[in-house]
């Protein structure tokens, strides 16, 4: 029966765009081109609109430069740019006389659509830095960074990879593409022979409840599985992803997820009796659950209550098993909480898929 | 025309009794777009208010500035930004960094007080999650400017600092006329600084007369609702004219050959039918769009006109699209295919200019870009001429696919093969 329902989906063309090709193309687009490896080592750009010539806006300038942006610096007479900068900041013309007469200057900062956050956070603190430095520089003389009273050392807990990038959208797009499978096709396919009395054709087969149900479940984790297997490799190999030390512990976080998302799938194809229906439900679940369990951006940028909200789902609980052995270089006992609570989801799922499926009927 | 009228209405009839795939459809947006707003505001209620930074802090230095800063982590101008997670040494506070998701650790270490007041370089520590990837750098960038300040403070106190420690310890009080040197001191370089930095002279704020791109003016659900929009009307389309595959399967337009109604009309009241769908959904996702996001779409008649287009486009390329395929399983896989690739390279997620210089000019020949950079700019605030553009695109792209659609599904079915 497994077998039977691997060989199904894998007949369907937009199953296999789906399931194989769609996770790809969606890493790919984020992970690879739209992100950077590690975002802390670009140097962010800033288009710098110069106004006034005073040794203030000179020094200011300088400044903004050692504080480690990229600067653009557009001089008074200079000619702007066409097309607006994703961010630029304007010296004001008398700004110098504003700081000799201690008069309040407002330097006008833009940000276009295209201007990420991080690095905006980026640009807003070098340039606090460097002002609050011009101003002590006025007010006590030089003030040179090297010889800082107070200095900051500041490091990784681990040298393990950060999830940003590939190490972000690999795992993200993983459990996300996994549970869409099984709840969109898996849910559909077991929805469509419910209604079309397959099901019902089997029941008088020698094959029990019991078995027709594990067979259904074999299905969709078999599915699962092959796509996960899929996944890890080319994270190996095109995205060169370190997956952690323990290898034990990833392939039993990923059998519970498998199992997980296979049950869910069972259980929403036992919810519906309409193929569409149970694929149209399965979408929308499986994009609340993606985004609130942390697979479609780093979990802290959420409110609080929605990340202590994700624990409800199983996303949250296999993307934060996937950091702890990716970024955190954890062994497999540190998962085995992650795997109990994704291993109880599918067995909850699965009881009341069972209830459901009643083949008599 | 009447016939045609009374085609698409029987036919709208005939959908209206099923309307489950089309709920769904719209579902999709809505809830991509709801968790969308939900992480990061911009719903009703406005903007999400940013997460707290959450920080472990170990304050092995038991001087004076250890009480000011544990103070300042607990004041009511950091409370409901700032989050302190206090620790007693560094295992205990690595501990607590990875079990409550911290951001970072800050760890004050022992005579971090003592080194800074007698003129040695005071080093303090800053451990970020490895599992986290944004907020230990905010947590960094708040570490340097902390770190700034204390050095400016530092050198506010200048010679003094030592004898400043003993007084706050209880010592030198005696020595009246080194305590009134000592003071005039102090004083004289607060008098430098103030009203230099005590606030800063200097501030960032937005630009007059730009407020669609000033900083705190960009509307993020106002730019990305748009293209949810888009790519939810491309998908609902395609549900709609799988419906005429769903139909061959079982033979019901085949039927209507022998019926006294030419081959075009029954297309063209199909088109119309599924037109009507699409519009009626666009007029939905919009006011879901203003009444649980806030998105203000803009001047009415420009509205009117792209929201027409759009129709028209969504639904003229689902027509050419399902008169190319063969099966419903075809159509499935290739309007997928289609509709996200062109959801991706069209600017739906990710602005065209953030993509590889290569790739930016894929947008344009994306419906998707078309449409929702139409909205966005009307949303935006701009009027006739800043869409003028998107809607010549838009109609062209309408004309084009109605007609190259319309003529293909009559064909087909003509030939009884739809």
């Amino acid at each position: 029966m497994a077998r039977e329902d691997l060989r199904l989906t894998l007949r369907d063309r937009s199953s296999i765009f789906w399931i194989f090709l769609a996770p790809f193309l969606w890493v790919w687009f984020f992970g690879f081109l739209a992100r950077p490896a590690d975002p802390s080592g670009r140097q962010v750009s800033l288009t710098v609109f110069q106004e006034d010539v005073s040794a203030a806006a000179e020094r200011m300038i300088e400044l903004m430069k050692g504080a480690g942006l990229k600067l653009a610096v557009v001089p008074p007479a200079g000619e702007r740019p066409a097309k607006a900068p994703a961010r630029s900041i304007t010296i004001p013309a008398g700004f110098g006389e504003s700081i000799a007469a201690r008069r309040k200057v407002t330097l006008p900062f833009s940000q276009g659509r295209d201007a990420n956050p991080e690095g905006t956070i980026a640009v807003e603190v070098a340039v606090h830095k460097a002002s609050v430095r011009l101003l002590a520089e006025e007010a006590f003389g030089t003030l040179d960074p090297a010889e800082d009273a107070v200095k900051l050392e500041s490091s990784w807990a681990t040298d393990r990879p950060r999830p940003s990038g590939a190490y972000q959208t690999i795992p993200g797009n993983l459990v996300m593409f996994v549970l869409l499978s099984a709840m969109t096709y898996g849910a559909g396919l077991l929805a469509t022979e419910r209604r079309a009395g397959i099901l019902r054709r089997i029941a008088v087969s020698p094959a029990g409840r019991t078995d027709i149900v594990l067979g259904k479940l074999a299905g969709r984790a078999a599915v699962a599985a092959v796509q996960v297997s899929v996944f890890v490799v080319i994270g190996l190999t095109v995205f060169r992803i370190d997956w952690g030390g323990a290898p034990a512990g990833l392939a039993l976080l990923l059998v519970c997820l498998i199992l997980c998302a296979a049950s869910l799938g069972l259980l929403a194809g036992a919810l519906f009796t309409s193929g569409d229906a149970a694929s149209g439900a399965g979408v929308v679940a499986t994009m609340v659950m993606s985004a609130m369990g942390g697979c479609w951006w780093p979990s802290e940028v959420m409110p609080g209550w929605m990340r202590t909200a994700a624990y409800a789902f199983p996303t949250a609980w296999a993307m934060n098993g996937l950091h702890t052995l990716i970024s955190w270089g954890g062994r497999t006992p540190e998962v085995l909480p992650h795997c109990a609570v994704l291993g109880l989801i599918a067995l909850a799922a699965t009881l009341a898929a069972v209830r459901r499926l009643d083949p008599a009927r | 025309m009447g016939t045609i009228l009374t085609l698409a209405a029987k036919d709208l009839r005939r959908r209206a009794a099923a309307p489950g795939p089309v709920l769904l459809n719209l579902a999709i947006p809505l809830a991509i777009a709801g968790m969308l707003a939900l992480a990061f505001g911009g719903g009703t209620g406005g903007g999400a208010d940013p997460p707290p930074l959450k920080l472990v802090l170990v304050m092995l230095d038991e001087g004076p500035l250890s009480e000011f800063l544990s103070g300042a982590s607990q004041n009511s101008q950091t409370a409901g930004r700032l989050e302190v997670l206090r620790a007693k040494d560094r295992q205990e506070g690595l501990a607590r960094l990875r079990e409550e998701e911290a951001a970072a650790m800050a760890l004050f270490p022992e005579g971090f007080t003592r080194d800074l007041i007698e003129g040695r370089q005071a080093v303090f520590e800053l451990v970020k999650n490895p599992s986290q990837s944004f907020m230990p750098l905010v947590a960094e960038q708040g570490a340097e400017v902390l770190s700034l300040y204390l050095t400016v403070g530092r050198r506010l106190l200048g010679d003094d600092a030592a004898r400043l420690q003993g007084m706050l310890e209880g010592e030198g009080w005696s020595d009246t006329a080194g305590l009134a040197l000592a003071l005039a001191s102090l004083y004289g370089r607060i008098q430098s600084a103030d009203g230099m930095l005590f606030p800063p002279l200097i501030e960032t704020g937005e630009p007059a007369g730009d407020p669609g791109e000033a900083r705190g003016g960009f509307d993020f659900m106002s730019w990305m609702y748009p293209g949810m929009l888009m790519m939810g009307l491309l998908f609902l389309g395609a549900g709609q004219m799988r419906d005429l595959l769903m139909e061959r399967q079982a033979g019901t337009l085949r039927r209507q050959l022998c019926a006294p109604v030419a081959a075009w009309q029954v297309v063209a009241s199909k088109v119309l039918s599924a037109a009507l769908v699409v519009g009626a959904a666009h007029v939905l996702l919009m006011g879901a769009g203003s009444a649980f996001f806030g998105v203000r779409w803009g001047s009415a008649l420009p509205l009117a006109l792209v929201s027409a287009l759009i129709v028209a486009a969504v639904t003229g390329f689902c027509a050419l699209l399902f008169a190319l395929v063969r099966t419903e399983r075809q159509g499935d896989a290739v309007s997928g295919i289609v509709i996200m690739v062109m959801s991706l390279m069209g600017g739906t997620f990710i602005p065209p200019q953030a993509l590889p210089e290569a790739m930016r000019g894929m947008a344009y020949v994306t419906m998707n870009h078309w449409g929702h950079d139409a909205l966005r700019e009307l949303a935006s605030g701009k009027g006739w001429a800043a869409v003028a553009a998107h809607a010549a695109a838009l109609a062209a792209m309408a004309a084009a696919f109605i007609l190259a659609g319309t003529l293909l599904l009559r064909r087909r079915h003509v030939r009884g093969a739809l």
